[in-house]
């Protein structure tokens, strides 16, 4: 595909701070209409590279092209087509939402109708409520709100849902849907592996400034983990051979981690027969899963997200 | 243009729902016009004609302090102007919105000093209304640029009212606003000369109520021109929105 078609396109980013390289050479390109996906822990060049896509800061080297246009040159071109949610929004305190949304809306020739803004995001009960008066989770909603305002062809959202209650989170996500439905093209970045898993076409798992895997979350899985994970807590007082275990039929590996094991099998139903048929003890809190993404950042890089 | 009326709009709003704000802009240099007067009403003309113009002159300053460096700031580190930099916004719209908001917030004090001032001691603008207009927008166009050099020597919120208070003070001390000049030890009276509010005011008390002049008129306007170019100039390479 040419460099123009994508709806953001990024080659060869590099960005260093003193001796930090914040973002140490990330190329990948967003079709339009697709949700793409930045994974990784805090720290790892996520919001840097955001940031220098969005033009607020410039790289050190490399291309940016949004929508086929440069910041250098169609500056103002791009600010008119994108819709940013920024690590901190920042807003005037004692504006109330409808106040605030208008503002922004007065930035762009062509706004989408307040009300309708204020209903996409859950926040109509509290037009009248002023900014500093609102929870984080209502703020987080409003700085989404005037994401929106310019029915933006492409949205790029840092951490959208850091800080949202379950509910809040939910509503985000279709939210989030609904705009890839609608054509929207979606860059986001995330800690969150399910959220990633649950949005996006296409992951790209940012480790230390650079991108170690990109692909779609069910072909980042596959091809690291053909196995699924049977997890249960080890018996207390009982020996746990983890040698043993991988001797199981269809078990590929086996992990004890502080009183919880976890077995990679292959072939499940032979697997269980056998371990239930050997163990001596009742197994509790018994758990077969699919491996995540989680399982799969553990594998690449060595290290927890959490971490 | 519809992008500067909304960035007005919006700093406007913030100051009317500030009411610190308006206590230091409005209400606090007034009180001290009717209490500085009263006091010294007895010597010859610090009347309030004296006192009234003055006070404007320091609530110009004030204006520059409180509803310019210290806001700035405030915004600055809540990243509202970064915000705004993802929009088709200009910077100079931005700048635009918030210098006009400004200077009409020194026109609106003006404004009730005057009607304080003949409502209560029935002070009766002397000079020229033109000649008033214009001292009062190139004071607060001397203060609102020096507000944006004192944002820009601010790191942060905490450091803001460190930079601008030693600032204000001695602008208010060492003017002849708050005392009279002749009071003024001799070897400081010469740095009365070179402070930006002892022209605003001198200006304004010549319009308001033909007070003796320190300075003919022209030269107070020049002075007044001077120190918005270098503050102007200042801002620019000091001043940073994020």
């Amino acid at each position: 595909m040419d460099v123009l078609n994508w709806a953001v396109w990024v080659k060869d980013l590099k960005k260093r701070y003193g001796d930090v390289k914040a973002v140490d050479g990330i190329s990948f390109g967003v079709s339009p209409g697709e949700v793409f996906g930045m994974l990784g822990p805090n720290g790892a060049g996520k919001t840097t590279a955001i940031e220098i896509i969005l033009g607020l800061r410039t790289a050190d080297s490399g291309d940016v092209r949004v929508l086929g246009m440069t910041h250098a040159q169609n500056h103002r071109e791009i600010a008119s087509a994108i819709g940013a949610q920024l690590q901190t929004t920042g807003m005037y305190p004692a504006h109330t939402v409808r106040e605030m949304i208008q503002l922004f809306s007065d930035f762009y020739s062509e706004a989408a109708p307040v009300d309708e803004l204020m209903d996409v995001v859950g926040l109509r009960e509290k037009a009248g409520a002023l900014v500093k008066n609102l929870s984080g989770g209502q703020r987080q909603r409003l700085a989404i709100a005037i994401a929106l305002v310019n029915r933006p062809s492409v949205v790029c959202l840092d951490e959208p849902t850091t800080g949202l209650d379950p509910q809040a989170r939910r509503a985000l996500w279709d939210l989030i849907l609904s705009l890839k439905a609608s054509g929207t093209t979606v860059l986001l970045t995330t800690h969150y592996m399910e959220e990633a898993e649950q949005l996006c076409d296409r992951v790209a798992i940012v480790d230390q400034g650079r991108i170690v895997e990109m692909d779609s979350p069910a072909a980042l899985i596959n091809r690291y983990f053909k196995h699924i994970a049977i997890e249960f807590e080890a018996p207390p007082g009982a020996e746990v051979d983890p040698d043993v275990l991988r001797s199981l039929p269809g078990v590929g590996n086996a992990v004890l981690d502080s009183g919880k094991v976890t077995l990679y099998s292959s072939d499940v139903p032979a697997t269980m027969s056998s371990l239930l048929g050997a163990a001596s003890h009742a197994l509790r809190h018994m758990v077969v899963r699919q491996a995540t993404l989680e399982d799969v950042f553990l594998k690449i890089t060595g290290r927890s997200m959490r971490q | 243009m519809k992008s500067v009326w909304a960035i007005y709009r919006a700093n406007l709003r913030e100051y009317a729902r500030n009411p610190a704000v308006m206590a230091f802009t409005v209400v606090m240099p007034l009180l001290l016009a009717v209490f500085l007067s009263l006091i010294m009403g007895n010597q010859e003309f610090f009347t309030i004609d004296y006192y009234l113009p003055n006070m404007l002159g320091i609530s110009l300053m004030w204006l520059g302090v409180f509803a310019t460096a210290q806001p700035l700031v405030e915004q600055r580190e809540q990243k509202i102007f970064r915000r705004m930099a993802v929009t088709p916004l200009s910077r100079q719209s931005m700048l635009w919105g918030q210098v006009l908001f400004r200077v009409s917030v020194g026109l609106f004090q003006a404004a009730i000093f005057l009607v304080a001032g003949r409502i209560g001691f029935g002070v009766r603008v002397q000079g020229s209304w033109l000649l008033l207009l214009g001292a009062t927008v190139m004071g607060a166009l001397v203060f609102v640029t020096l507000g944006y050099v004192l944002a820009g020597l601010s790191r942060s919120q905490e450091a803001a009212p460190v930079v601008a208070q030693p600032v204000q003070m001695g602008m208010m001390f060492l003017s002849g606003t708050l005392l009279p000049a002749a009071m003024l030890p001799a070897g400081v009276r010469a740095v009365v000369r070179a402070i930006p509010l002892t022209y605003v005011a001198d200006a304004l008390r010549q319009t308001v109520s033909a007070v003796p002049p320190m300075f003919p008129l022209w030269v107070d306007f020049a002075a007044m021109a001077g120190w918005i170019a270098l503050f102007f100039a200042l801002s620019v390479k000091l001043f940073r929105w994020e």
